[in-house]
């Protein structure tokens, strides 16, 4: 479904991907991990096209997309989440919901009526009034979903919306997910807390420094000794 | 086109332009500090200008004495201006950001054509009123060159206090904090850094500046309430040209700016000589929005967030 | 449709008949005047919100389609007897192109810089329209003759401008609420909340921001005409220089961007504070009313920000189809 194909990209002078490649495949969950600053957010931004390649392609159901518009790329069925989350402020979730379902929808009242299963599918129906900034952080990550989720994506990619939820907001999160993921959405997920990428993944890719150090069934990815390096350092596995 | 032409030119241009720099200035630091365009700072510059003509009037003071009382003046109208209008826009919607410094110029421009009536308002120096002539110098093939006292002064005052403010900028503790907040104001927050201060004194420090430019504008130019809304567009095109937020940049620009006013207004005419540097104004803005010297992305920057009590 | 929907049908037809019928109950023209300008600046606030309000991207620019649309008109008809009626939509259509180019070599501005290109676009404007005296006269002005006749959209008598200045003022609205209820509103603001948001999104905001520029501008140029026809002579100063970009996005704000009423509520609020005060103070004391915009501008944006309509529409009816 996704392809990736050498892709590299730089940052002025420092290059922030290297040649990265891999395959996603239909009804997948791929976890994405690597340290703070290894490039997990500029790969997606990569993929959504927010950020030309400066080397490689990127195919999407056959199609390359590495020359595409994020909005060209969202209306094939591809769609992400932003790590801080960019709600629109001043309007309610409902409307924020609206907003996403409406290039796929034929006019406002179906964009409107798929908004609200999708609030429900999220459980965030009592809250549909609020408004885009009154939010928690559970709340807005939740909303960055449901947005993406109302463009009827066959690709998600989840940017650590996991990140910074207690336990019990962490547990619903991962219901979502794996509900999600029961639909037939294939998912790419970056995630910092182990035990739960490991738990819900098929296959995991490391990112270390912009390279990707590994790619394999979540077993593997624990046990390879370059990831542990570039998550605890060189010493820890040296002898 | 003789070369004397060219070199008169030239001079004249760079003289001016020595002004567009200093009264610029503030304009960009307010923008590299706060993320705010302070509309209102041509009227800011007018009132300084009346400050020095209504001082030069009524108790016979120097211009250039006067801002002996402009400076603490303007430092001071800076500070009250910051906290009873422009806090509040910090991370306020763009519109308010816009309309609020908009709101305050209409309101100056206007309480000056109550108070003051439209009057054209002049200063005139008799030490300042026959020319500098140099030359000829027929090495160079030149013949005289003519150079207007009070813009020669307004130059050397203005280009040596630009020298100094960004030297202050550079090496005095508070212009290295007002710096760091500029360039990165979360971290700045984290490090202790007193924003709400930092932004107090740079919004003060730019209107001081602004005073200093009226008093050395006015022996040159005439007063009246509606001249601020004249030069603020040029400081715009000034800003933004050298980069919004750069001190070197609105320099450069400033004597850029000065050069193309006093080419065009010799070929074109006077009247058009706007529309020239306009078009290089929008030429800048579609090629190039960051400037000469700006950081690349600041016109793409998100807005900053409110100021905590 | 809910009682609270036919409540509101009532109150907006209950208005509109009040617009429609009272100017045949005032003789005296100088009020009737007061209609007029309410008509053309409601209008004119209501165009500059669909592109500043609605899409968030703030024009200070405006006063040149305005005067665009008045001299492109004039001139037609001056030069080539071109109808006015016909004249408009050319002065629409030459705006609407430069605001889509605008639009376009705007296209990475954000914010502050969109704000400051579209202020000198307005003043290029406005040099050009005094200084190229061998088409519009520069400040001497353009007059039109005073003769009436419909063909030439010169009307005998007030109530003729009052009616097509309502007219105008009923299209800017429905507009504008067409726009609110359709994907382009919802996109505008999309784009204007959160523009990598709304892109992530599917939203073309390319093509969006576009859109808006043109209609508002193009509007703006039809307004600009009538009012052309309706002074019957124009000048640089009247229809195009640069503090016509500062009122009407004053009245807007004032009255509340980004909603359908909000604009020409800034204009009912104003018109009449203006005709006022020139009728107490005559010449008196000048400066004091735009002392007293100002002073309204900036208490409306610190403590009342979605302005006036905005506020009121909060209070009696927040969830409103009608009252957008
Ligand atoms: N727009 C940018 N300009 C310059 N450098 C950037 C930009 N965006 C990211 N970087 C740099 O690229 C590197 C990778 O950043 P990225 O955000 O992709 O990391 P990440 O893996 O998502 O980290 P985190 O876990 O903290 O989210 C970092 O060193 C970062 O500083
Ligand atoms: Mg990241």
């Amino acid at each position: 479904m996704l392809e990736v194909r050498n892709v590299s990209k730089w940052f002025g002078g420092n290059p922030v991907l290297k040649d990265i490649s891999f395959e996603i495949h239909k009804g997948e969950i791929v976890g994405l991990i690597g340290p703070n600053g290894a490039g997990k957010t500029t790969l997606f931004n990569v993929i959504s096209g927010f950020y030309r390649p400066k080397t490689g392609d990127i195919f999407f159901q056959g199609e390359n997309i590495s020359r595409l518009t994020p909005e060209d790329i969202c209306r094939r069925g591809l769609c992400r989440t932003f790590q801080i989350t960019k709600p629109f402020s001043n309007l309610t979730v409902f409307k924020n919901v609206v907003i996403g379902a409406l290039s796929r929808e034929k006019g406002i009242r179906e964009a409107e009526n798929k908004a609200e299963e999708i609030l429900e599918l999220v459980e965030m129906t009592p809250k549909r009034d609020l408004l885009g900034r009154s939010l928690t952080i559970a709340d807005r990550k939740r909303l960055e979903v449901a947005r993406a989720l109302a463009t009827s994506p066959d690709l998600l990619l989840l940017d650590e919306v996991m990140a910074g939820l207690n336990p019990n907001e962490l547990k619903e999160m991962i219901a979502l997910v794996k509900k999600l993921s029961q639909r037939g959405i294939t998912l790419f997920v970056i995630e910092h807390i182990m035990t739960v990428i490991m738990g819900i993944s098929h296959r995991i890719i490391a990112l270390d420094h912009g390279e990707q150090i590994c790619v394999g069934s979540p077993c593997d990815v624990a046990e390879d000794p370059k990831v542990l390096e570039a998550y605890l350092g060189e010493d820890y596995v040296a002898p | 086109m003789s070369s004397t032409l060219v070199v008169q030119l030239v001079i004249s241009g760079i003289l001016l332009g020595g002004i567009y720099a200093l009264s610029s200035i503030g304009l960009t630091l307010i923008f590299g500090v706060m993320k705010i365009v302070n509309f209102a700072h041509g009227e800011f510059l007018m009132l300084a200008m009346y400050v020095s003509f209504w001082l030069f009037h009524w108790a016979h003071l120097d211009p250039y004495l006067s801002m002996l009382i402009s400076v603490p003046l303007f430092f001071i109208i800076g500070i009250l201006t910051y906290k009873v209008f422009i806090k509040k826009t910090i991370g306020a919607p763009i519109l308010s950001q816009i309309f609020v410094t908009v709101g305050l110029s209409i309101i100056i421009e206007n309480l000056a054509l109550l108070f003051w009536s439209a009057d054209f308002r002049t200063v005139s120096l008799s030490y300042l009123s026959r020319p500098i002539i140099l030359g000829p110098f027929s090495g160079l093939g030149l013949e005289e060159i003519i150079v207007n006292k009070a813009r020669l002064i307004a130059f050397i005052l203005g280009i040596s206090l630009s020298i100094a403010f960004y030297l202050f900028m550079r090496f005095s503790y508070l212009g290295k904090v007002i710096r760091a907040t500029s360039q990165d104001r979360t971290t700045a927050l984290l490090m202790g850094i007193n924003i709400d201060r930092v932004y107090t004194i740079s919004f003060a420090m730019g209107i001081l500046l602004v005073g200093i430019a009226g008093a050395l504008m006015i022996p040159i130019y005439t007063v009246h309430p509606f001249v601020g809304f004249e030069f603020v567009l040029i400081m715009f095109v000034v800003v933004v040209l050298g980069g919004m937020g750069s001190i070197v940049g609105a320099v450069v620009a400033g004597l850029f700016i000065g050069v193309v006013e006093v080419f065009s207004g010799f070929f074109i005419g006077p009247e058009s000589k706007q529309a020239v540097y306009f078009l290089v104004f929008i030429a800048v803005l579609v090629l190039k929005p960051s400037g000469l010297f700006g950081e690349k992305g600041e016109e793409e920057l998100e807005r900053i967030e409110a100021i905590g009590e | 449709m809910s009682s609270g929907g036919k409540r509101d049908g009532i109150i907006l037809l209950a208005g509109m008949a009040v617009f429609a019928l009272l100017p045949l109950f005032v003789k005296n023209d100088f009020y009737l005047d007061g209609f007029i300008l309410i008509f053309v600046w409601g209008a004119f606030a209501g165009a500059w919100n669909i592109i500043s309000g609605y899409g968030g991207m703030v024009s200070l620019g405006h006063n040149a389609f305005f005067g665009i649309g008045a001299y492109t008109s004039t001139l037609l008809f001056l030069r080539q007897g071109v109808s006015p009626w016909i004249g408009m939509w050319a002065g629409a259509a030459i705006a609407s192109a430069l605001g889509i180019v605008l639009g376009v070599i705007c296209f990475r501005l954000r914010s502050h810089y969109f704000a400051l290109a579209t202020l000198a676009f307005g003043q290029v404007a406005s040099i050009i329209a005094l200084n190229w005296r061998g088409l519009t006269e520069g400040a001497e002005g353009l007059t039109l003759p005073i003769r009436p006749g419909f063909a030439k959209m010169i009307f005998a008598t007030k109530l003729g401008y009052v009616y097509m200045g309502l007219g105008l003022l009923v299209a800017v609205l429905l507009i504008t609420y067409l726009i609110d209820n359709s994907k382009l509103g919802y996109y505008l603001v999309a784009f204007r909340e959160n523009e990598d948001a709304a892109r992530a999104l599917g939203v073309r905001t390319g093509r969006v921001r576009l859109a808006a520029m043109a209609i508002s501008s193009a509007l703006s140029a039809l307004i600009g005409s009538f009012y052309a026809q309706y002074l019957l002579y124009i000048d640089p100063s009247s229809v195009i220089r640069i503090q016509i970009a500062v009122q009407v996005a004053l009245f807007a704000i004032v009255g509340g961007v980004g909603t359908v009423f909000g604009p020409f509520v800034g204009a009912l609020i104003f018109i009449p504070i203006t005709i006022f005060l020139r009728a107490r103070l005559g010449t008196a004391l000048p400066g004091l009313h735009m002392v007293i915009y100002g002073g309204i501008l900036i208490l409306v944006l610190f403590y009342m920000p979605k302005g006036i309509y905005g506020m009121l529409r909060e209070r009696f009816f927040p969830s409103s189809r009608i009252f957008k």
